[in-house]
């Protein structure tokens, strides 16, 4: 006994040695895997025959599922990444290198799509082709192709010849070395070794979701005119700090320049709700920049997505790779728009100038300015940029070779070090990232230096300054009270027939700042205000009844209970600095009855609370966009038990009230719904045919919605996509 | 077949039946969490009785002090129900009281009564 080593690395993620097999499995690879098993010491910096290289797993066992609670399961890029070139196992006469690929397990369909999406993770757009169809002329796609080659030592290689990979269907097969593994369960496994066995169970909770290998504090921010919030000064290899990102406030809207790994959690400690984010721009596809994307899709709203058509055509495949769909997918979760290369594009008022950076995927690098006081302030983010020395040594000897042009090199070098007010650089090193020394001539107002996982020394401090998560440079800051304006636009969206001077009765009253972890309301208690939250996140409990639910800004707390003189029905607590309107209760019902809105809101209340009840639609979903779903739902009563639903409309989405229903195949039960629960999306949103009926088994009540409302909202489409695929997963 | 008496609860309404005088009544205060449930054995029942006497004239009272949108809807599947036994022979004839100050029952009593123009609906105040 004693041969095999388990341990929960974090929820999701599971170590399993046998190192008498030489069999180091890594079980679970969601975002920022590497950094947990860093954090742990189950991979260290060691020295071989004077080489310095780093242990870790030789094998990741992937998830049978693509999606769990939102996020990404499945993100092998950086682990695999950390096998081949930080433990040695590709590298020509490494002491690492054994002969044995890495090898990645799991159920065949996740399996290729792993090695799809590390496919276009190390090379994006594969080829000159795929180049034109994103918009590229012929001289551009020919330079990229040349210039990508060069990254890649002339050869686009396949996944499949840097890794190995074993399927796990429904036997027991042996991984290699007498280690046999078996799955019990979706998601679920045995490893046995010498009549020895491990289980692992990659399931999350529900509400659970993967955590970060970093804690991050709360932080206060303020809104202000044009500023840069950093969200990050790290790489995808710092286990103490997140991937290099930033956040631009522009005239009270919010953009992310890049979204890398634990997203949300940054968020939440930032203090911005995720229906305060107006757009992302996008400078690659790599994870470190691009795990976060599913943290976006959180929304009520489509967030507006900037890229070149380049970079977005990567993005879209990787993407598609990662979560088999269809590339046109995306357009369902983000509003699209395209920026000019090399061109200064306005944003409604925020100029953005995209500029090609080498990097071996497409990569530009991003300057932001707007005019003020007679002259334009510029935020240059420089993610991921290139060494001189090295991108140097990429001319290319002859116009046809791998490499890049004189005349392209002198251009990066002028990008580079143009002057601007605020820099944020890439100085990561290596073979594909930027160095300090580059910059120390370079005479910019502020010079930020981040993508490392090192301590600056004290050279770099000399050259650049470091940028702690949370701290904010402003660059134009706030006269106008955006906050005001914020409440104002909330306001009027859930108004929208009151006039304005009606609604300033509503405006003119404080705004309020809460603390992290404070109590709002409690249940059971009677509320004699009822606030519109403006800006972070509050989190809505009611134990008893099972509900857990998340309000972003927008979100309208205490409404009814206040308008009625009721006692509140949940409680509610911040998770992150708040601002939020306070509303005297007597004055909002008040104003109501005054506007005529009494009777609709007390029509469509009912409807409302079923939905903040349910994990479908209970997450960051602002009364404006509840309201307009709870306008469309129709009740239908199930009186008697046993008999199957007559019709199932393909338009339509069902929504059980109350009551059970039974999903049947051949007369046989595959699932039991209850209240919160749903059907009909596979034919609704994803063009399947339905081979199932549903079985009313007790009286039952179900809202029919119809499926387009929700075509805007892409927090309830990701759900629906999750569930989807978890439900053909489990019963086919 | 037996009359049928459904005792109140704070949210649930009273249901009980007079078969001998062909009246059955609805009353109280109705938002029960699970409408479909509660109301079923009524609907069983009222099939029952639907199909023992042809040709009857049944009184129905609706007499509601509050209801949430599901009852709403409970009300228009009972109304529904009585329309077609009207249809096909049966005498009905719905009393919705409603209290003098009670606005919103008023307004609903008048939308079931626009809705449902083949059924004897009369609007009864009281105070």
């Amino acid at each position: 006994m004693g041969h095999i080593t388990k341990l929960e690395v974090t929820p999701g993620i599971y170590w399993v040695a046998i190192p008498e097999a030489d069999l180091f499995i890594q079980c679970g690879c969601p975002e920022d895997s590497v950094k947990h098993l860093l954090q742990r010491g189950l991979i260290m910096p060691v020295e071989r025959d004077g080489c310095q290289f780093e242990t870790g797993p030789n094998a990741i066992l992937l998830s049978d599922l693509l999606l769990q609670n939102g996020c990404f399961s499945n993100l092998a890029e950086f682990p695999v990444l950390q096998m081949l070139y930080r433990q040695g196992m590709i590298i020509p006469n490494h002491p690492n290198n054994k002969g044995t690929k890495p090898l990645l397990i799991g159920e065949e369909r996740q399996i290729n799509s792993q090695l799809e999406y590390i496919y276009r993770g190390n090379y994006g757009l594969i080829s000159t082709d795929e180049m034109l169809a994103a918009g590229a002329d012929d001289a551009r796609a020919e330079m990229l192709m040349r210039m990508k080659l060069r990254f890649a030592f002339g050869v686009f290689r396949r996944s499949e010849q840097l890794l190995d990979s074993l399927v796990v269907a429904d036997e027991r097969v042996e991984i290699r070395n007498g280690v046999f593994i078996q799955r019990l369960g979706v998601n679920v496994f045995a490893i046995d070794y010498q009549g020895e066995r491990a289980v692992v169970d990659l399931n999350l909770k529900p509400m659970q979701t993967y955590r970060s290998s970093y804690p991050l504090g709360f932080q206060k921010i303020q809104r202000e005119y044009f500023a840069v919030i950093h969200s990050g000064q790290g790489d995808g290899w710092d286990c103490n700090r997140g991937s290099m990102s930033s956040i631009i406030m522009y005239q009270g809207d919010i953009y992310l320049v890049d979204a890398g790994p634990n997203m949300g959690y940054a968020l939440m400690a930032l203090g911005i709700g995720i229906n305060e984010i107006k757009g992302i721009f996008h400078t690659h596809c790599h994870d470190d920049h691009f795990a976060g994307l599913t943290t976006l899709v959180r929304s009520d709203h489509k967030i507006k997505y900037y890229s070149t058509p380049l970079v977005r055509a990567s993005v879209f495949k990787k993407l598609a790779a990662l979560l088999d769909i269809d590339e046109q997918d995306f357009h369902t979760y983000f509003e699209v728009h395209d920026l000019e290369m090399g061109e200064w594009n306005d944003i409604d008022g925020l100029e953005v100038r995209p500029l090609l950076s080498p990097h071996p995927v497409e990569t530009t690098v991003m300057f932001f300015r707007t005019f003020w006081d007679g002259d334009y302030l510029t935020y240059a983010h420089l993610a991921d940029i290139i060494s001189i020395k090295v991108l140097q040594g990429m001319i290319a000897d002859t116009p046809q070779g791998a490499g890049i042009s004189a005349e392209f090199f002198t251009e990066v070098k002028e990008i580079y070090f143009q002057e601007v007010a605020l820099k944020k650089i890439d100085i990561g090193a290596g073979m594909i990232h930027g160095l300090a020394d580059d910059f120390s001539d370079d005479h910019s107002g502020r010079i930020i230096l981040a993508h490392t996982a090192l301590p600056l020394t004290a050279k770099q401090k000399e050259i650049g300054s470091s940028a702690p998560f949370g701290t904010v440079d402003v660059l134009i800051p706030d006269y106008a009270s955006i906050i005001r304006s914020i409440a104002n636009n909330f306001l009027s969206a859930y108004f929208d027939k009151v006039p304005a001077h009606t609604l300033i009765k509503l405006l003119n009253n404080p705004i309020a700042e809460f603390n992290p972890g404070t109590i709002l309301m409690r249940k059971g208690e009677v509320n004699k205000e009822i606030l519109l939250l403006l800006t972070g996140n509050v989190e809505m409990i009611n134990q008893e009844a099972g509900v857990y639910n998340l309000l972003s800004a927008g979100g309208m707390i205490g409404e009814y209970s206040g308008l009625h003189g009721l006692t509140t029905n949940a409680t509610y607590r911040s998770i992150s600095y708040i601002q939020a309107l306070v509303l005297p209760s007597v004055s909002y019902a008040r104003f109501v009855k005054e506007n005529r809105m009494y009777r609709q809101i007390e029509r469509l209340h009912e409807n409302r609370e079923f939905l903040q009840h349910t994990w479908l639609f209970g997450e960051s979903i602002s009364p404006t966009v509840q309201g307009r779903i709870a306008e469309r739902m129709e009740l239908s009563n199930y009186y008697h038990g046993g008999v199957p639903l007559e019709r199932i409309d393909n338009a339509l989405l069902y929504l059980v009230k109350s009551g059970t229903l039974a999903r049947t195949v051949n007369g046989e039960t595959r699932e039991v719904l209850r209240a919160g629960d749903f059907f009909g999306e596979e034919c609704a949103f994803f063009g399947e045919e339905r081979r199932y009926e549903m079985v009313v088994t007790e009286p039952a009540s179900l809202y029919e919605v119809p499926a387009a409302i929700f075509k805007e909202i892409p927090v309830v489409l990701w759900k629906l996509l999750e569930s989807f695929q978890r439900r053909k997963r489990l019963h086919g | 077949m037996n009359d049928i008496q459904i005792p109140a609860t704070k949210n649930t309404p009273e249901i009980f039946s007079d078969i001998a005088r062909q009246q059955l009544t609805i009353k109280g205060e109705a938002y029960p969490e699970n409408a479909a449930q509660f109301y079923a054995p009524f609907f069983n029942w009222l099939e029952e009785y639907l199909a023992t006497g042809a040709n009857r004239a049944t009184e129905v009272t609706i007499d509601l002090a509050y209801f949430n949108s599901s009852s709403s809807k409970v009300l228009l599947d009972l109304f529904n129900r009585l329309a077609q036994a009207a249809g096909q022979g049966h005498q009905v004839v719905v009393n919705w009281r409603y209290h003098k100050e009670n606005d919103m029952i008023l307004e609903y009593g008048e939308e079931f009564a626009e809705e449902l123009a083949s059924l004897d609906f009369r609007l009864q105040e009281y105070s």
